[in-house]
């Protein structure tokens, strides 16, 4: 629908539409810095539909059960690395409760650039993609790493009440490779340490569906598309979705 | 805090229409890095740059090293010598692994392009009939094994309104650095030996040479600018050619 054929009334509701869902993801972001992942599920995925779809990588979680499970292992592994730290450091942030401690030695950042947002006309829904140039300051089997992360979000949104939700969403690593390394090169990752051996023992759940959704950067990798990208749409009906 | 001048001076509908120009622009500069990842070069200048064949004429194409002028010049730069570039990029593929063939839908084969833009900076013309943003972009390009790059740039462009879409018209992508991953930025010469000024070497042979950005020095040139409000377009105030402080105009070659 051109923007000629909108009253003033439902120009300004795309607007606030567009600028609610960039608010919403803007506060994905901030929950991931501040080790809030407990939280993701309940506060950012929609309720009460049947086909949420988280695709990562190597797959894709299907179904609430299954992304609310990544979102939980991601917690319990934050929770555990807080724990080791709070071990290992004990002579430097011993006197922290396990609650203060939480998060320790762990940030990660993931600004969101490039918003390509498309509002259904019936604003029911919207899709959107982001670029993400980050970074992570992690817990690893080997112990504390950094790593620069380029990264392709693909979203659709669901509108519940007067809230935007997330209802299907890509995230795509094209880069994750440690700092001071070149990532088209031969990568060196630290060796296992012993020290860290709870941090390893955390699983991701297997997916729902294992399969090659993005690969991220290998010298010989043939070129690689991003997902679709929205295109102005009437109903959610008439496009394509970011879920299996 | 409303301010009050604003309000006074548009209606709602110019109001909202203003702002949502705005956010049609940013949509063509995100297609526009998701188009560089699909390294979707002709289909850029197809659908996000402008068609009518005046503005075609006056588009232009800007780096440190001075500017493509004319949608012919940069689309034979942007496109066809581009796609050369890519032709030689995949032939050492080809002599490693004679199953990889020497064909264009083998191109890309070890590339990465990822130019997120952020730092939005926008302005309308009071006529609607052009605007000018910027944008900043910590990006990557890799074409191979040991071959990567961060780039850190400055995007910024004129707009045209072609029958109510935003194309762009003039675009500078300005470098402010280019470092190998791994690599202390501060520990590289102040200036790259001859052959090693990555972005000197891929943007070819401008229609206008120039030095229009001066990275060993950082901002100092300023250039591009930031853009300000503004009535009407202005060559002489734009990011093309015309509108560089050192731009003389005296025989000009492109017109």
């Amino acid at each position: 629908m051109k923007m000629i054929e909108l009253t003033t009334e439902q120009m300004v509701q795309r607007w606030e539409d567009q600028r609610a869902i960039k608010n919403l993801m803007g506060r994905y972001t901030y929950h991931i810095m501040l080790k809030q992942e407990k939280d993701i599920f309940t506060d950012f995925w929609a309720k009460g539909e049947n086909d949420l779809c988280l695709g990562l990588n190597n797959g894709y979680y299907k179904g609430g059960d299954a992304v609310k499970g990544y979102f939980d292992y991601l917690a319990k592994g934050v929770e555990v690395k807080s724990k080791t730290l709070h071990t290992i450091f004990a002579d430097h942030i011993g006197n922290l409760s396990e609650q203060e401690a939480y998060g320790v030695g762990q940030l990660e950042y993931i600004p969101l650039t490039s918003p390509l947002i498309e509002v259904a006309e019936d604003g029911k829904t919207a899709k959107g993609m982001w670029l993400s140039q980050g970074s992570c300051m992690e817990i690893t089997a080997g112990g504390p790493d950094s790593i620069w992360k380029m990264t392709c979000y693909a979203v659709d949104f669901i509108k519940q009440g007067d809230d935007w939700k997330l209802w299907h969403m890509l995230v795509l690593d094209e880069i994750y490779s440690p700092m001071g390394q070149d990532w088209s090169g031969d990568v060196q990752w630290l060796p296992d340490s012993g020290e860290f051996a709870d941090v390893a023992a955390v699983k991701a759940p297997e997916f729902t569906v294992s399969a090659k959704v993005w690969e991220s950067y290998y010298p010989n990798r043939p070129l690689q598309e991003v997902p679709r990208m929205p295109e102005p749409y009437g109903t959610f009906a008439e496009t394509f979705s970011y879920a299996i | 805090m409303i301010d009050m001048a604003w309000t006074n001076k548009y209606t709602d509908r110019e109001m909202i229409t203003l702002i949502l120009d705005k956010e049609e622009i940013q949509k063509v500069m995100s297609r526009r890095s998701f188009y560089i990842a699909n390294d979707w070069r002709r289909k850029e200048l197809d659908d996000l740059w402008v068609q009518q064949p005046e503005n075609k004429k006056t588009a232009s194409y800007g780096s440190n090293y001075g500017y493509y002028v004319g949608m012919s010049d940069i689309a034979r730069w942007y496109v066809t010598d581009t796609t050369r570039r890519r032709f030689e990029e995949l032939k050492p593929y080809c002599d490693a692994d004679p199953s990889i063939e020497y064909d264009d839908k083998n191109l890309g084969i070890g590339l990465s392009m990822f130019h997120p833009i952020g730092t939005p900076y926008i302005y309308v013309a009071e006529d609607r009939k052009t605007a000018r943003a910027m944008f900043y972009s910590i990006g990557e390009d890799t074409y191979g094994a040991n071959d990567a790059f961060w780039l850190n740039e400055k995007v910024a462009i004129d707009f045209a309104n072609e029958n109510g879409q935003w194309k762009i018209w003039h675009l500078v992508v300005s470098n402010d650095f280019c470092c190998r991953p791994g690599v202390p930025f501060s520990a590289l010469p102040v200036y790259a030996k001859d052959g090693e000024d990555m972005p000197a070497k891929w943007f070819g042979t401008p229609t206008l040479p120039m030095q229009t950005h001066e990275p060993a020095w950082n901002w100092a040139d300023d250039y591009p600018a930031i853009p300000k409000p503004y009535d009407t377009f202005d060559e002489k105030d734009s990011y093309a050619p015309a509108g560089h402080p050192n731009f003389n105009s005296k025989g000009g070659r492109w017109r």
